[in-house]
């Protein structure tokens, strides 16, 4: 996603749908105090079903902005209004559908749907939430360099370790062999999300380094050389993980939305088959 | 020792280029270390990785400390070698020739690295993920799971238990539809495919107290799909819906043609099936004149606030047909009993006469011989002291008097007091036999006693104490009672019951004490309810019309309830 598209579709025409949604919000809560249905308020009155019926609309309409921004036909600034509504109307619904059925929760499938849109908004709402935060953690943490050439200079701190430590004891070419081997960026998810993993080989090679003792004076320099490499190596493979981490907060909130929003979408069908079966 | 080290380097081309070197030592260490004399320049190797000794013309080889060397296929800390075996010491691999004749050197020794280190960056890079897509995480699996999930257990199973409960239920009710029990004993069986039946997770609210016993057969009531529920589904079991007005008079207000769900909402929890707004009555009531051309006698009303007092018009007021008062009962001094000691004075209470029936809804009639006859007594012949007038109608205790006198002039005995005739035959010894003449002058006798006393002071005066006497113009002795309340509810047209009342003091509502009008029955005007209740949105107790009123009267005709 471009950085100016996250940065600015908050704010997209001058809050244009941040003032629309409010109205909308404002509107139905004040509609649904006036509302006097005579019993408790829920979904099967008019007014019940005047919201449900915007309600589902405006899930529908959200769940289309999936189908929108993959069609390579829309442009930036129309996606860029399109997600600013999404953002907003998906607030809205939340508390649209709660007038629908008058705050009526319990253990059954409408239940489950506003609990579906409700956490599909909440992990949208974080989302929201990266993209304003991590565009630049995203650039910083690379200064300036391409993650290609981040691994290319890993590499070849690992190989100028190699040269420099082929003096030294075998016991800090073991070391240094393993932390070469098998040291690594992410692997996993909980992994990705470490920027200072406790059980980095490279930050316990370098800590094994920072306390070996040596008897020649080449060896001194040697060890001085490899501590030098090494902490670069770190300091390196610590601002590849500060991206790696930001990347996939950015990207992960995504695993959660898509699938929860299919799920209530599914869960939309089905309660309106179930409301209408048993009518 | 001498010999030629050969070190072979493979090109990717797959041509081995070698270099040769003159190494001499005895004996010869293969290392990483500076003074190894053959250097194994590898990370992996050690410092000192290993020794080469020549013992009676052969070769041997001994790895240093803990390292190892593969001979034959075999790690082994030392072992001969042999000429034209392979054997390994680290990543590199050796063979043992013999030089060529030309050469000083007795041995050629190639080395080549069969295990080079891996591409750290290609290793690098395959180790590491640096996006989530890296990991192979997609969402589309997720999402068509978590979709599918909820499709089949949300839809596709209830759906199932729909047509599997309705197949089930048209068996049952092939010869009519089922009981409320059978319905009961057919829910415990269940319809279920999981261990629990996923219809009930379409049920938006509670079923109402009295339908929850339907359970999750869902079928007992939705038979149809995509349909509401059926009129007659409900009057399979609720057969008595009557009319709220007489049809024929005003047809357009007749149920027939109304869907009983209108106003009776299931599934919003367990005491909301019955519409209960004034608004549900004052659609029609609150005009009901117009509504009906000025046809209904009702007067318009839209709330209990407004509802008028009937009682005011004192036409309407049921008489009580008594005539004491209240007032002079509930003396707090108490009143005389007439055959008690001296001064002996009885106070009474409400409840010494009014009792609540057994359900507590009405006050039951009090009855004379319980409440009255202790005070009240009903003997009318000294004569004949036991002798009571029976409290019974009109005509019945008139006959009894005349039976009773029939009775004692043939058996004899009777004593006239001061002033009082009568013949012999009636004095005589009692049980002395009588002609049939004299017999006839006693029943004379016993016909004008009767007669005297009927319209006299021990008959119409004793029975006038309490009610009130309607005379006949034409013959004297036919006198009767004025007429008393015959029903047990005062309030025809709404339900009142005093059980719930029971917290106040009767005085609250029933101003007995100032009551001295004989036929005031106190029954307490609508403003005495209005103390306490209101319409439905005030600080009072919240009341609307069907807290009081039926809406299907008992007393209209029976609904003929139409789909």
């Amino acid at each position: 996603m471009d950085i100016k598209l996250s940065e600015s579709f908050l704010a997209y025409k001058n809050y244009k749908y941040l003032k629309l949604s409010s109205l909308v919000l404002l509107i139905a809560f004040v509609a649904y105090l006036a509302h006097d249905p005579g019993r408790a308020p829920n979904g099967g009155t008019w007014f019940g079903y005047t919201l449900g019926v915007i309600s589902a609309g405006i899930v529908i309409f959200l769940a289309w902005f999936g189908v929108k921004k993959r069609q390579f036909a829309t442009g930036v600034d129309l996606l860029k209004g399109w997600l600013s509504a999404h953002v907003y109307l998906g607030i809205v619904v939340i508390f649209l559908s709660l007038f629908h059925s008058g705050f009526q929760l319990g253990l059954n499938l409408h239940s489950l749907l506003w609990t579906l849109v409700t956490l599909t908004v909440v992990s949208g709402m974080y989302g929201v939430f990266c993209y304003v935060r991590y565009p630049s953690v995203l650039t910083g943490s690379r200064q300036g360099l391409t993650r290609a050439e981040i691994l290319l200079e890993l590499s070849e701190l690992d190989l100028q370790a190699r040269e420099v430590a082929i003096g030294l004891g075998d016991d800090i070419n073991e070391v240094l062999l393993k932390a070469a081997e098998t040291t690594q960026v992410g692997g996993s998810i909980g992994k990705m999300l470490e920027i200072d993993p406790a059980n980095c080989p490279t930050k316990l090679a370098l800590a094994f380094v920072d306390s070996a003792s040596v008897t020649s004076e080449d060896q001194e320099t040697a060890l001085r050389k490899l501590q030098g490499v090494l902490t670069r190596k770190s300091e390196l493979l610590r601002r590849l993980r500060t991206y790696v981490r930001a990347a996939t907060l950015v990207r992960l909130w995504l695993y959660f939305h898509v699938p929860l929003s299919i799920g209530a979408l599914v869960a939309l069908v089905a309660h309106v088959v179930a409301v209408f079966f048993y009518w | 020792m001498k010999l030629i080290l050969r070190t072979l380097q493979r090109k990717s081309t797959g041509d081995i280029v070698s270099r040769d070197t003159e190494v001499d030592g005895s004996p010869i260490r293969f290392g990483r270390g500076a003074d190894a004399e053959i250097l194994l320049n590898d990370p992996r190797a050690l410092l000192h990785q290993a020794t080469l000794l020549e013992r009676d013309g052969s070769l041997y080889i001994e790895a240093a400390g803990q390292a190892n060397v593969k001979i034959a296929g075999n790690l082994v800390s030392s072992g001969r070698l042999n000429i034209g075996e392979k054997f390994e010491i680290g990543p590199y691999e050796l063979e043992l020739q013999v030089a060529p004749e030309a050469s000083d050197a007795k041995y050629i020794m190639t080395l080549e690295l069969i295990h080079p280190l891996e591409n750290i960056r290609d290793t690098l890079s395959e180790r590491s993920t640096l996006s989530v897509e890296d990991l192979g995480m997609r969402a589309k699996p997720w999402s068509i799971a978590i979709g599918l999930i909820i499709a089949v257990l949300f839809l596709a199973v209830p759906l199932v238990e729909h047509f599997n409960g309705e197949a089930k239920r048209q068996i049952a009710e092939i010869d009519g539809p089922r009981s409320v029990k059978e319905i009961r004993d057919a829910n415990v069986e269940g319809e279920h495919l999981l261990p629990v039946s996923m219809r009930q997770f379409w049920q938006a609210g509670h079923l109402s107290s009295s339908h929850k016993i339907l359970g999750t057969d869902c079928s007992a009531c939705h038979q149809e799909p995509f349909q509401q529920v059926a009129n007659e589904t409900c009057v399979n079991c609720h057969s008595d819906a009557h009319e709220h007005v007489n049809a024929e008079e005003f047809p357009d207000a007749s149920i027939s043609d109304t869907a009983c769900q209108t106003c009776h909402k299931e599934h919003e929890g367990s005491e909301a099936l019955v519409l209960n707004t004034d608004e549900f009555c004052s659609d029609c009531h609150g005009n009901i004149a117009a509504l009906t051309n000025g046809k209904s006698d009702l007067k318009d009303i839209v709330s209990f606030e407004s509802h008028g007092d009937y009682y005011e018009n004192d036409a309407n007021r049921p008489k009580s047909g008594l005539k004491f008062s209240h007032k002079q009962h509930l003396d707090k001094e108490g009143m005389k009993v007439p055959e008690g000691a001296l001064g002996e004075r009885r106070v009474m209470n409400c409840d010494s006469c009014h009792v609540a029936d057994v359900t507590g809804t009405v006050m039951a009639k009090p009855e004379f011989e319980k409440v009255c006859a202790d005070c009240h007594s009903l003997a009318f012949e000294p004569n004949a002291p036991d002798r009571a007038i029976p409290h019974a109608e009109v005509t019945v205790a008139k006959q009894y008097i005349r039976d009773a006198y029939a009775s004692i002039a043939l058996h004899g005995g009777f004593k006239p007091r001061a002033g009082e005739n009568a013949p012999s035959v009636v004095r005589r010894i009692p049980g002395t036999k009588a002609t049939v003449l004299e017999k006839k002058e006693a029943l004379q006798w016993a016909e004008s006693k009767a007669d005297e006393v009927i319209g006299g002071h021990f008959g119409k005066k004793l029975c006038g104490e309490c009610h009130e006497i309607v005379e006949d113009n034409v013959d004297p002795l036919n006198w009767t009672l004025a007429e008393m309340p015959q029903k047990d509810l005062y309030l025809q047209k709404g339900l009142f019951s005093h059980a719930p009342h029971k917290t106040a003091d009767c005085a609250e509502c029933h101003s007995a004490e100032q009551s001295e009008e004989a036929n005031d029955l106190i029954l307490p005007s609508i403003n005495v309810c209005k103390d306490c209740h209101g319409g439905d949105n005030g600080s009072l107790v919240p009341t609307t019309c069907t807290s009081c009123h039926e809406f299907h009267k008992e007393n209209k005709i029976k609904a003929e309830v139409k789909q």
